[in-house]
């Protein structure tokens, strides 16, 4: 009985199959397109600033720390017009906190008010302040995608190839990790930390857990980094000293074995990898000033927003205002939250794209 | 706002209240009441200048300034409530200055309502992004 249950079974299995098969024609678009979203518009027009031509990698030699140093100035002076409204709007009503320190009857204005009040005031700029964040870093992101299988395939045509499988393989990982993280976790963890500090505030028994967050990622973070780029730094070098042997090797057999034209050969190789390794470094230094630009701006933001809540934060304090200033000191956490989140992925990059730069190429004598 | 004469005033009161005390303390608590009147009236020209002038700051800097307006009525009922309670205390009469006070910690809690509204829908719209 058992045996023909099995069979009708087997038998109805292979009556009635599911079809597996992949897409046989996948669109170029669909993979393409989450590339060309990213919004590049402004950093082209950075780079016009400082007088690098994107179409002309070897224009990156006329950037001068003036035109740099005077390009930052612009974006810290653009930066500095909304914190300096939060400074003055939690400045007035510092004062008339510190007014009510005066009454025996503070019910309900024992700073509550004047939190409930500042809060309100300032979480839409601040929202605003974490989508601008989490646009930066997709953008970057997106840049990234594009950008590390070139650099990667002329880090490998250098000489280096563990390097340049490395390089794409752990940046890849990292981008996309970035992006999804960015768009699903970043900013939920911002708004929820937004929320925390007004709590925090209101009731100063909850403790300061927005201090506590900042510090535990801060961590985390600094942990991370050191491990990517660890592992990024320690197969460049051992992979250049390893091929710079077997590139040495070769050009000895063809000097060697190959008849009147050999040693031509073998030093005609050192020109070709050495002017691989001219195009590596000049792409390499685009990108680099390219993601600079990226990040540039919501770093800086994050940071002038951090110092004048640190300031509103000391204001409040000196007139007595403390709720206000609990808020102000929380609100300065979240942004120190986000600046070391930004400054984390932008030194990833560069760091890991700089090593490949100096040490990406094969060791030639 | 002339601070010199309101504290004149208020002393001048406060000394002929405590002279005529010992024979007549309903006159005494009259003219007492009637200083801080006086006083109150005189702080409120003030205070209107105070109020247009931040009104102005705040306005420029971009910021609803219909948060200063809170932020004054809260304050206005809080030295209502104070000035009235202790008039009542001044007067003998303990019990209507506490029911002064309870009258402005519910003024002020109404006061802090729509606040409170607003607070726990912009939590909300932020959790949800």
């Amino acid at each position: 009985m058992k045996k023909i249950i099995v069979i009708l079974v087997v038998l109805l299995t292979f009556l009635f199959p599911s079809c597996a098969y992949a897409d046989e024609n996948p669109s170029t678009d669909e993979i393409l397109s989450p590339l060309s979203e990213a919004d590049t518009s402004d950093i082209k027009d950075s780079l016009d600033g400082l007088g690098i031509d994107s179409s002309d990698p070897e224009s990156v030699r006329d950037l001068s720390p003036n035109k740099l140093l005077s390009f930052v100035v612009s974006v810290f002076s653009e930066a500095l017009k909304t914190p300096l409204k939060i400074v003055l709007t939690v400045s007035v009503f510092a004062a008339f906190c510190s007014v009510t320190q005066t009454l025996s009857f503070k019910s309900g204005l024992y700073g509550e008010l004047f939190v409930l009040i500042c809060f309100i005031a300032l979480s839409p700029t601040m929202v605003e302040a974490f989508s601008n964040a989490v646009a930066a870093i997709k953008g970057a992101s997106r840049f990234m995608l594009a950008y590390i299988p070139v650099f990667a395939s002329l880090a490998a045509a250098s000489g280096n190839l563990s390097a340049a499988v490395s390089y794409n393989a752990v940046l890849m990982y990292f981008c996309e990790g970035a992006a999804l993280i960015a768009s699903s976790v970043l900013k939920p963890i911002l708004c929820c930390m937004l929320a925390l500090t007004a709590s925090q505030a209101l009731d100063p028994n909850l403790g300061n857990i927005t201090a506590a967050l900042k510090n535990t990622v801060t961590t985390v973070l600094g942990f991370v980094m050191t491990l990517f780029l660890g592992i990024i730094g320690l197969q460049t070098i051992v992979g250049r000293t390893a091929e710079g042997l077997a590139v040495k090797a070769g050009k000895y057999a063809v000097s060697s074995f190959v008849p009147i034209i050999g040693y031509s050969l073998s030093e005609s190789y050192k020109a070709v990898s050495l002017s691989l390794s001219a195009i590596r470094t000049t792409v390499g230094a685009l990108g680099v000033i390219i993601l600079f630009l990226f990040a540039l701006t919501p770093i800086v933001t994050a940071l002038v927003y951090k110092a004048s809540l640190v300031f509103c934060g000391w204001i409040c304090r000196l007139m007595g205002a403390d709720r206000l200033s609990g808020l102000m000191y929380g609100l300065g956490d979240v942004f120190s939250f986000l600046s070391t989140v930004l400054i984390f992925f932008m030194l990833m990059l560069t760091v890991a794209t700089g090593m490949l730069i100096l040490l990406g190429g094969t060791v030639t004598a | 706002m002339d601070i010199v004469k309101v504290s004149a005033v208020c002393l001048i009161a406060a000394v002929l209240a405590k002279v005529i005390q010992p024979t007549n303390r309903d006159l005494a608590a009259l003219l007492s009441i009637s200083a801080v009147i006086f006083s109150a009236f005189a702080a409120i020209d003030g205070i209107t200048e105070v109020f247009s002038g931040s009104d102005g700051i705040l306005g420029g800097a971009g910021v609803a300034t219909g948060y200063v307006r809170l932020a004054f009525k809260a304050l206005g009922i809080c030295y209502l409530t104070e000035l009235c309670a202790s008039s009542c205390r001044d007067c003998g009469e303990t019990a209507l200055g506490a029911a002064v006070d309870l009258s402005g910690r519910v003024a002020i809690s109404l006061l802090m309502l729509p606040l409170i509204r607003q607070f726990i829908e912009i939590i909300r719209t932020v959790l949800e992004r």
